[in-house]
């Protein structure tokens, strides 16, 4: 009985080189998991436009992945990163507006009056402090937090000194951390007394 | 720190990724486009191409003219072009006005806010049944009745005097009821209570006593609708009691102007006037409150779409402009100066002459803002021959709303107006906005 064992990301894209529709394979395994961090980022309507674009700027570059690394993830986040970044105004006004009224703006509209009734001032004020990070400070903190890729894997996806990213995780960490201690004390120890939405 | 992390982590959770039947559309998609049909072209295998020649393309020169003619022909016929010249040149004058703001601001968002102003007095009555009516006003005058001060005492120990009390306050209530209108709003309320993202703005009579209410909903028509039903509800009338219809309304063969663009929407629309007709004619529009999609059947409807587009905050100054160009684009728009509405503020009108009331936007000359709707209907003397005078309808006047651009200015909610009937109102505005430039 002969075993077929399935190839790894790198051998997938190695083979798709001459065989063109072997990259359907990976698109099958990576797509959900890009559109859904997309998609938490921006809202369905771009996660569709920019995941499927993540996925055709993978394919025209498949020559230059090192095929010696097993996993794609990192390198199709990476695009996905530097797609997002061309709508990160977008990301925070949707934040900020989030943040100010507790409706998700990349929701649709009965999951938002779900999740305005659901949402917490604490959770608000998480989603302030987000929209106030800089664009590389939430690329990192979102790729760790979101698409749970460790640091060396983050470090890949954004083409960076593996000890950037862990400096920018800790700044983001910090400033996020500060405002929530600031917010807790101006709007004291039960922040859901905050006035929002009502 | 790892605290931090894991509460970002929760934070938009519920979002899911796509099921198995949207990655194989899109896979297919993804396949179609660039495995089977590759974006570079292989030049040097495809088959060799003819040469081009000056006397080969002749014919398609030829042809081409043609297809132009045809093409302009049809759209001419289809479309037509501004009823006359002069319309056309004020509408080509309000347009550039409304253009010129680009330089002078930029496209709102919905991080930014407005500082609005109400121009034009609604006068839309919500039709009850007596029956309903008394229905109404027995569920108020239970709820009021329940919250009595004096509640405690009296139950279960002068029965007599509880049901004189409710029997009383059921009858000023009943009274009342008839000359407080449930749904008598500012104008203000209408175009600021929506999904912005921002903040909800909330109004609530200040000597009325009524209570803060949800901005939107997806339970009624409006927000106005809402309002009043929210008010039924908070006294105990359960929904479906008060069958909601707008009187002054009802009759009006299109509420499309009272659609309330939401910032997306606007932005998912092309700043060009022929595209834009071309979108609001084929694409069915998203009414988020009332649950309805729609599509534009004719001019008449396209015009009022039009005005709820040059009502919306979030149109860009651009897109207001093409979209004043594309109300002259309709057939039978004929534009007057020195119009007024209903409340004698005069600007450029644009009148759709080909239906009946003629609905007639009023437009500020100076900065392009909209003043109000008028309906106009001929004069009964012209029907004796004499010159037709067009009336607007006083009763039909509709919200005349125009916004200024405004930065949001973290504060206490104090934003307090007199209303057209005398009475105060008090807009929780979350935050106190101030325009830009200040």
């Amino acid at each position: 009985m002969v075993m077929i064992a399935s190839l790894d990301d790198g051998q997938l894209i190695a083979e798709s080189i001459d065989d063109a529709e072997r990259f359907g394979e990976l698109f099958d395994r990576h797509f959900a998991p890009v559109h859904r961090f997309i998609r938490r980022r921006l809202g369905l309507e771009l996660a569709d436009e920019l995941a499927a674009e993540t996925f055709a700027r993978a394919f025209k570059a498949r020559q230059t992945y090192d095929v010696t690394k097993p996993d794609a993830g990192p390198w199709l986040y990476g695009i996905a990163s530097n797609l997002m970044r061309m709508h990160a105004r977008t990301e925070v006004r949707k934040l900020h507006a989030y943040a100010r009224s507790g409706v998700d703006p990349i929701d649709d509209f009965e999951a938002a009056v779900d999740s305005r009734i659901s949402a917490g001032a604490s959770r608000l004020s998480l989603v302030a402090a987000l929209a106030k990070l800089s664009k590389d400070e939430r690329d990192v903190m979102l790729l760790y937090a979101w698409a749970e890729l460790s640091l060396t894997q983050i470090a890949e996806a954004l083409e960076l000194a593996e000890g950037t990213v862990r400096s920018r995780l800790s700044r983001g960490r910090k400033k996020v951390r500060d405002h929530l201690a600031i917010d807790q004390f101006k709007f004291g120890e039960n922040p859901d007394s905050r006035g929002v939405n009502r | 720190m790892s605290d931090v992390l894991e509460m970002v982590a929760e934070i938009r959770g519920e979002v899911s990724a796509p099921d198995e039947a949207a990655v194989a559309a899109a896979r297919a998609a993804f396949i179609a486009a660039n495995v089977e049909r590759p974006a570079t072209r292989d030049f040097a295998s495809s088959p060799k191409q003819p040469r081009f020649t000056l006397r080969r393309a002749l014919p398609l020169f030829g042809a081409a003219g043609v297809i132009a003619a045809a093409a302009l022909i049809v759209v001419l016929l289809t479309t037509g072009p501004a009823t006359n010249v002069a319309t056309a040149a004020r509408v080509e004058r309000i347009a550039t006005i409304a253009e010129r703001q680009a330089r002078q601001i930029d496209s709102l968002d919905s991080g930014q806010y407005l500082l609005t102003r109400s121009q034009t007095v609604a006068t839309i009555e919500f039709e009850f049944t007596q029956e309903k009516l008394d229905e109404i006003s027995r569920r108020l005058a239970e709820a009021a009745s329940r919250s009595h001060p004096e509640r405690e005492f009296f139950e279960g120990t002068d029965s007599e005097r509880i049901d004189a009390i409710r029997a009383d306050e059921s009858r000023r209530l009943a009274e009342s009821s008839k000359h407080i209108p449930l749904h008598a709003l500012p104008a203000t309320e209408i175009d600021v209570s929506r999904r912005v993202g921002s903040a909800t703005w909330i109004n609530a009579e200040h000597e009325g006593g009524s209570s803060s209410l949800p901005g939107s909903s997806t339970e009624y028509g409006s927000p106005r609708q809402e309002r009043a039903a929210e008010k039924l509800r908070a006294a105990g009338v359960p929904d479906g009691i008060a069958e909601l219809k707008e009187a002054t309304v009802a009759a009006e063969s299109s509420r499309f102007d009272k659609f309330t663009w939401t910032a997306e929407q606007i932005r998912m629309l092309p700043a060009d006037r022929r595209l834009l007709a071309r979108r609001l004619r084929s694409e069915p529009i998203p009414f988020p409150l009332v649950r309805d999609d729609r599509t534009v059947k004719n001019d008449e409807e396209l015009f009022h779409v039009a005005i709820g587009l040059l009502r919306s905050p979030f149109a860009s100054p651009h897109l207001r402009a093409e979209t004043m160009r594309m109300i002259g684009d309709i057939p039978g728009v004929l534009a007057t100066p020195e119009a007024a509405d209903a409340r004698g503020h005069t600007g450029l009108g644009l009148a759709l002459t080909t239906v009946s009331p003629r609905p007639q936007l009023v437009l500020d000359e100076d900065d392009s803002s909209v003043i109000g709707v008028n309906y106009m209907v001929d004069d009964p003397a012209s029907a004796a021959g004499e010159d037709a005078v067009a009336l607007p309808l006083a009763e039909r006047a509709r919200l005349g709303i125009s916004f200024e651009p405004a930065i949001i200015v973290d504060g206490e909610p104090v934003c307090r107006e007199t209303g057209e009937n005398g009475k105060t109102y008090e807009r929780f505005c979350m935050s106190q906005v101030r325009p830009v430039g200040e």
